[in-house]
């Protein structure tokens, strides 16, 4: 917290290059689709505030480079990390498969904090890591979700989780709708209606032995 | 050093300017590739007093990054002497500063990664280097150092140990690390390290193992009680190590003794409860499991602990589950395990049984759903065992009978379920991701599980299953007829199954329908009735069984009492969606009892219906109700026309929500509520349709749907200029509502049929003149809408629905209006429309074939223009990101799909047509030359060489026209062949449209310029393709594209033939009469043009020796086309 009152919260948001990270903090402070891919070099920090039904708050977001080339101090920029966000891209198998090598990264620096694992451009027909082999949050209790930073598709779910476990709020709502730009494409209904369904199959089935359908 | 401090302290502050930081960061860069950076960084890493926690991170990171540096096995050149110093520091840095109270004041984040640090060292240099890694961390934390196997004696020596618990701790975070960093599957690695982990595993087989299990139990022995965070780490890293050390270290006597210890210490039991789930899991043979698991008398141990608790109980759970399973494993395993032991494994399962049941039927989910593999595989077992025809046993029937009931009951909604009010807004987002404080994700997925365990006992026990679902189901609208049905009250009014019925319950009885439903009809579909209309005698003995036809009545009387019971008077949210889906998913039910479709229609256009108080559930009904209509189309609705639109009239109101998430370009819905009044307005065409309608009835209420989308179209149009319209995104939004309502409405109509085959466009029309006449005028309203505001793309979308649906409609009347329709939208349309467009052309051209020639043929060229400027500009602007490359290959695809739809068409004519002609090389070569052999889209080049293939059979092989190219099969030919030869066939009808002579010279001349091509660019191609790099045969994509390619080799070879290619050799056309079209070609090669090039020319070029080519051809020649793929690929990994 800060002399203004506002609770802050830092959150490390990591995961392979080109997955989105930019992106999605850029959707949630200007509203806009960055279209171009420009490599993250180091960190970022944007600070990006949110109301809630109990007050505002702000998650000073370390927006790390994907790259290894461009890691600059890498673990070094998840110290007094409270909450993080993965990414993955769900057109990008590797990128999936690297997951557990940033969450373990992750977790040396920072243990316990609240992780939200987050598979981007769900607006993609041509998806490739199905619902069914995204296993790992259950293995490591993270939460999960598809979103779409093109199409604003679960934008805030993962800093409303976030939010409710940092709070301890369980009720905690974003009351107003964070500014954002009209979404770039639709999400298409039946195909998140299929995803969904896989999703809710895939919770059904025993977890794989290890990786082995990645 | 301090500088190395500032950098980092530099680097990592956000407020830094960014100039200043980019260049601590590259300082900070160069220190870690600097070859004394390490050196630097271990002394300010080991520091007193100690730099500050950032830098010294940093400082590991660079040791860290050394170690790495000295390769998989430490063995870099100068690596050795490195580790070494290394090692020394850090050791020595630990054992002084750690074995204080420094320690605890050490950042976790510090105390972690050095560990990680010291792994890495360790996997570098154990057992090489450092064969005393374990043994060194072991004895560091004061741990007395013994070997060996552990029992009762080899353990007397840890009582009293003088163990220091931060070394100790930092032991724990040393072996978890190197679990992670060996063993942890899920963690991705080389090929190289997995050998050295190999490597290191067997080292540490040898004694090490042994020495860490001793260090293990004196923690567990000594520190239990005053450190129960050491004894929980200790027995997390006994679950991790279990699965791949002997299991004997762990499972014995002192262990054993000390696991079920703790397992009453408050504090462990849980640690010690996973622990023991992941000894049970252990992958192992049979028998030696079933010795571990008497040995342990697990079953016996669950029995007597308290899972009263909920996180406890769900730890017990799983430690019942994983027994579960390994007993069915073992009963499964009919080679290892003995009669004696599947005997006892029987036995001890028939234990376990009793106790899956409570955990199953724990009130709480988590609990409950800890057992669901172990339930799944005893269901699964006992599906086996039927299917090889063995029949149940007493003990597994009660069992059965035990499960199902409470399957069922945990089915239902918990009475404190939190539903939203009815005014909240649709929720509708279908999260694929489960959020576990989503409730109704939640209590999805539980309930699917449910519902597959009880799927599976109807399967096994059919009689129990009805006894029970079913049953439950009757009585359960028994008791809504007799006592009605609650909204708001969650329980039955006097207690389960007394009084009237509360919502939870009748949820119940609806969802249970759906499952005896599900059921029935996932095999071989759901017919009602089937003996009433089937052929009277021998229909019954035909019927797949007794049971079954019995099931479906019981359904149908089922549907019949939750129809009469009256339970959708419940308004309740979670009544009406299921209800419906009932009514429309089983919707053959309406076929033998007619007599239900009057009080469902009422009840559909009632206040729980479509008026149902909730705005969640309203739509959802809406579209059950457009489902019902679209079922019962053929059953004739025209009697319940009038009331069907007076009663959803007043829910047709368009209004444009700009604050819906699609309200900027949106494709395909997203235009809030607007898009589920889509189906209302389909329902309302489907229901005006029928031909029996009264004439004037249905002018009367087409005017009443139209009127208001006409007028409040005019209303915008005539207010403004366009382009101020176009200004105005609220006003197009509603336009684009008005015009996808309109069509929505034609939607509801039947396609009219055009019957290509004869002469006349004009089949007999479905729809009565004044229908057709309020069409054209929409149709007219559309297109003057598009042309003045097509620089909008929600307007053209708009536009391109309603006038597509129309063309379906009215068929031939509206083929006036596709010039203008396309040349608008091709106009203005942006890359993402343009595949829809290229969708919409191949549906219409597949549609009306000759008919539409001329227009199609006008449109090629800008279409082209159209698709390749787009093509040029998404590459230019750099396909980089994963958007433009899909969208870039939609693209791709979407043309060659349209060019292919063209050739299906039999409108081959249009590329020869006086204005195409001359482009026709230009239009083939990018296909030929870029898209059939870029690997990258699969899809593509098979695309690419299958319209490449069509091209050559019109125009090489056929060129005038004798044989349609949608398909080519022998009997199609034959007919072909003994046609009337007066009656034009498909393409020269085509042809005669465009004004074409096949056998003019201009036509000739344009085919020449093929063949050319032909020879000089696709054979090339059909070579290049497979050997381009990135290509693989065993790809099933590539192995289609490899098929096609045989079949276009085969198509040159056969325009080739002799009686087809000219005997000049010239591109004459020579296919003078139908003849049959197969392959092999065979006849004589030396006369056969193409065989020649190939053989002596193009194969010999490529640098194939003469005798190949020559066998090459032969084949090519003689091999049916799937004898010549085969061929075709041992060539190419021959030519490779």
């Amino acid at each position: 917290m800060d002399d203004d009152g506002i609770p802050k919260f830092k959150l490390v948001l990591v995961g392979d290059g080109g997955t989105g990270k930019t992106t999605f903090v850029k959707r949630h402070l200007s509203g806009e689709f960055e279209k171009k891919y420009i490599a993250t070099i180091g960190v970022e920090v944007h600070p990006l505030m949110f109301t809630t039904t109990k007050g505002k708050l702000v998650f000073n977001t370390w927006d790390t480079a994907g790259q290894e080339k461009f890691g600059g101090l890498r673990d070094g920029y998840y110290i007094q990390g409270k909450c993080a966000i993965i990414m993955f891209d769900v057109t990008s198998r590797i990128t999936y498969k690297n997951v557990p090598n940033w969450h373990r990264d992750l977790v040396r620096v920072c243990e316990n904090i609240p992780i939200v694992l987050c598979g981007n451009k769900v607006d993609i027909k041509e998806r490739k890591v199905k619902a069914k082999t995204i296993t790992f949050h259950r293995k490591k209790n993270l939460q999960y979700y598809d979103i779409s930073a093109k199409s604003n598709y679960n934008g805030e779910k993962p800093f409303l989780w976030l939010a409710r476990k940092l709070t301890g709020e369980p009720d905690l709502d974003f009351v107003e709708a964070p500014a954002l730009q009209p979404p770039e494409v639709q999400i298409d209904d039946n195909l998140m209606m299929q995803y969904s369904k896989e999703m809710e199959a895939a919770a059904a089935m025993p977890l794989p032995e290890e990786e082995d359908d990645l | 050093m301090e500088q190395v401090e500032d950098a980092v302290r530099c680097a990592l502050d956000p407020e830094s300017a960014p100039d200043v930081k980019a260049q601590a960061t590259e300082y900070c860069e160069r220190v870690k590739k600097s070859p004394s950076g390490w050196q630097v960084c271990l002394e300010l890493f080991t520091k007193v007093p100690e730099r500050r926690p950032e830098a010294r991170l940093f400082a590991l990171q660079v040791i860290e990054a050394a170690v790495v540096d000295a390769g998989v096995r430490g063995g870099a050149s100068g690596a050795p002497e490195r580790l070494e110093t290394i090692r020394t520091v850090l050791l020595e840095f630990v054992s002084t500063q750690y074995a204080v109270s420094r320690y605890h004041a050490e950042p976790a984040f510090i105390k972690n990664t050095l560990a990680h640090t010291i792994t890495r060292l360790g996997l570098a240099m154990y057992p090489a280097q450092w064969p005393a890694f374990i043994k060194d961390m072991i004895a560091l934390a004061g741990i007395p150092d013994t070997a060996g196997p552990v029992s009762d004696e080899s353990v007397a020596g840890a009582a009293g140990a003088d163990i220091n618990p931060a070394l100790a701790d930092f032991l724990i975070k040393v072996l978890g690390s190197l679990d992670e960093e060996m063993v942890n599957r899920a963690v991705p690695r080389g090929a190289e390290e997995t050998a050295r982990n190999s490597e290191i595993k067997d080292a540490m087989r040898v004694a090490d193992v042994s020495r860490m299990a001793h260090a293990w139990y004196a923690v567990l022995r000594n520190l239990s009680g005053s450190h129960p965070d050491l004894s929980q780490g200790i027995l997390r890293l006994m679950g991790a190590y279990v699965a791949w050390i002997d299991i004997n270290l762990i499972v014995n006597q002192p262990f054993v003794r000390m696991l079920f210890e703790l397992l009453r210490a408050p504090a462990l039991r849980g640690a010690a409860c996973c622990c023991l789930v992941e000894i049970v899991g252990k992958g192992m043979r049979a028998m030696d499991k079933l010795y571990l698991l008497r040995f342990l008398g697990i079953v016996d141990v669950m029995k007597q602990l308290d899972i009263g608790d909920t996180g406890f109980g769900e730890q017990v759970g799983r430690l019942a589950n994983v027994t579960g399973i390994e007993l069915n494993a073992i009963l499964a395993d009919k080679e290892l395990a003995t009669a004696e032991a599947q005997a006892a494994a029987a036995a001890m399962l028939e234990e376990l049984q009793p106790l899956l049941l409570t955990f199953l039927s724990h009130e709480q989910s988590e609990v409950s759903s800890s057992v669901f593999l172990a339930i799944n595989d005893s269901l699964a077992a006992l599906k086996k065992a039927q299917r090889e025809g063995a029949s149940l046993s007493a003990f597994q029937q009660e069992f059965l009978a035990k499960l199902l009931p409470t399957l069922v009951d945990k089915l239902q909604y918990s009475s404190d379920y939190g539903w939203p009010s009815p005014t909240d807004a649709v929720v509708g987002d279908h999260d694929g991701s489960l959020d576990e404080d989503d409730d109704e994700a939640m209590f999805g997925e539980l309930r699917h599980s449910l519902r597959v365990f009880v799927d599976a006992i109807g399967q096994i026990a059919p009689g129990l299953y009805d006894s029970v679902v079913l049953a439950a189901a009757q009585g359960i609208f028994k008791q809504c007829a007799q006592f009605g049905v609650s909204a708001e009250q969650a329980a039955d009014e006097g207690g389960k199954g007394r009084g009237r019925l509360g919502w939870v319950r009748a949820e119940l009885g609806i969802y249970l329908t759906q499952a005896y439903g599900d059921r029935l009809s996932s095999s071989k579909g759901l017919r009602f009735g089937g003996t009433k209309h089937g052929p009277p005698n021998g229909a019954r003995a035909e019927a797949p069984a007794a049971s079954s036809s019995s099931s479906i009545d019981s359904l149908r009387d089922l549907l019949s009492m939750m129809i009469q019971s009256g339970v959708i008077s419940s308004s309740h949210p979670s009544i009406a969606p299921m209800y419906f889906e009932n009514l429309v998913r089983f919707g053959g039910y309406f076929e033998v009892q007619r007599e239900a479709v009057a009080p469902v229609l009422t009840s559909f256009l009632g206040p729980t219906g479509i008026r149902h108080p909730y705005s969640t559930v309203r739509p959802r009904i809406w579209y059950f109700l457009h489902r019902f209509v679209k079922q019962l189309h053929c059953l004739g609705l025209a009697e319940y026309a009038s009331d069907f639109v007076s009663a959803v009239a007043d829910m047709l109101k368009i209004k444009a929500d700009t604050t819906a998430a699609g309200a900027a370009a949106g494709l395909g819905g997203g235009y809030g509520l607007f898009d589920s009044q889509l189906y209302l307005f389909e329902a309302c065409g489907m229901v005006l349709a029928p031909a029996n309608l009264d004439d004037s009835t249905r002018m009367a209420l087409l005017q009443h749907l139209f009127d208001p989308l006409f007028a409040g179209a005019q209303q915008i149009m005539n207010a403004r200029p366009a382009d101020q319209v176009l200004q105005d995104p609220r006003a197009l939004l509603q336009i684009h509502h008005y015009l996808t309502a309109i069509g929505s409405v034609v939607k509801g109509f039947p396609d009219v049929r055009v019957d290509s085959k004869t002469a006349s466009a004009s089949a007999p029309h479905q729809l009565s003149p004044n229908t057709v006449q309020v069409f054209l005028k929409a149709a007219d309203m559309c297109i003057a809408i598009l042309e003045a505001l097509c620089a909008s793309q929600l307007v053209r979308e708009a536009a391109r629905f309603s006038l597509s649906r129309m063309l379906s409609v009215l068929g031939a009347e509206a083929l006036p209006y596709l010039p203008r329709l396309i040349n608008s939208l091709v106009s203005s349309c942006a890359v993402e429309e343009l595949v829809d467009l290229l969708g919409l052309l191949g549906q219409v051209v597949f549609k009306f074939k000759p008919y539409v020639a001329p227009t199609a043929s006008e449109l090629l060229l800008p279409v082209i223009s159209k698709v390749y400027g787009f093509l040029d500009q998404v590459a230019a602007n750099g396909a980089a990101g994963t958007d433009e490359a899909v969208l870039l290959q939609e693209l791709r695809k979407g043309y060659l799909t349209w060019i292919a739809a063209l050739f299906n068409s039999d409108l081959d004519g249009i590329f020869l047509a006086a204005q195409n002609a001359p482009h026709l090389v230009t239009i083939f070569r990018p296909i030929a030359a870029q898209l059939a052999v870029d690997p990258a889209s699969p899809q593509a080049q098979r695309l690419a060489f299958s319209v490449i293939f069509k091209a050559v059979q019109a125009w090489l092989v056929d060129p005038m026209g004798w044989h349609t190219l949608a398909t080519l099969t022998p009997s199609a030919a034959a007919a072909a062949a003994s046609r009337d030869p007066q009656a034009p066939a498909l393409r020269q009808a085509a042809a005669q449209a465009l004004g074409i002579a096949l056998d003019g010279g201009d036509a000739k001349a344009a085919r020449a310029q093929f063949r050319q091509f032909v020879m000089g660019t696709v054979l090339p191609a059909c070579f290049e393709a497979p050997a381009r790099p990135g290509f693989q045969v065993a790809d099933a994509q590539m192995s289609l594209v490899v098929s096609e390619i045989a079949g276009v080799l085969q198509m040159v070879l056969l325009s080739g033939a002799a009686g087809i290619a000219s005997d000049d050799g010239s591109a004459a056309a020579a296919m003078a009469a139908p003849q049959l079209l197969t392959v092999p070609v065979g006849g004589d090669l030396n006369q056969n043009q193409c065989a020649s090039y190939m053989s002596t020319a193009l194969l010999p070029e490529m640098g194939c020796p003469a005798d190949m080519a020559a066998e090459f051809v032969q084949a090519l020649a003689s091999l049916d086309q799937k004898q010549f793929k085969k061929y075709f690929v041992a060539f190419l990994a021959h030519s490779r």
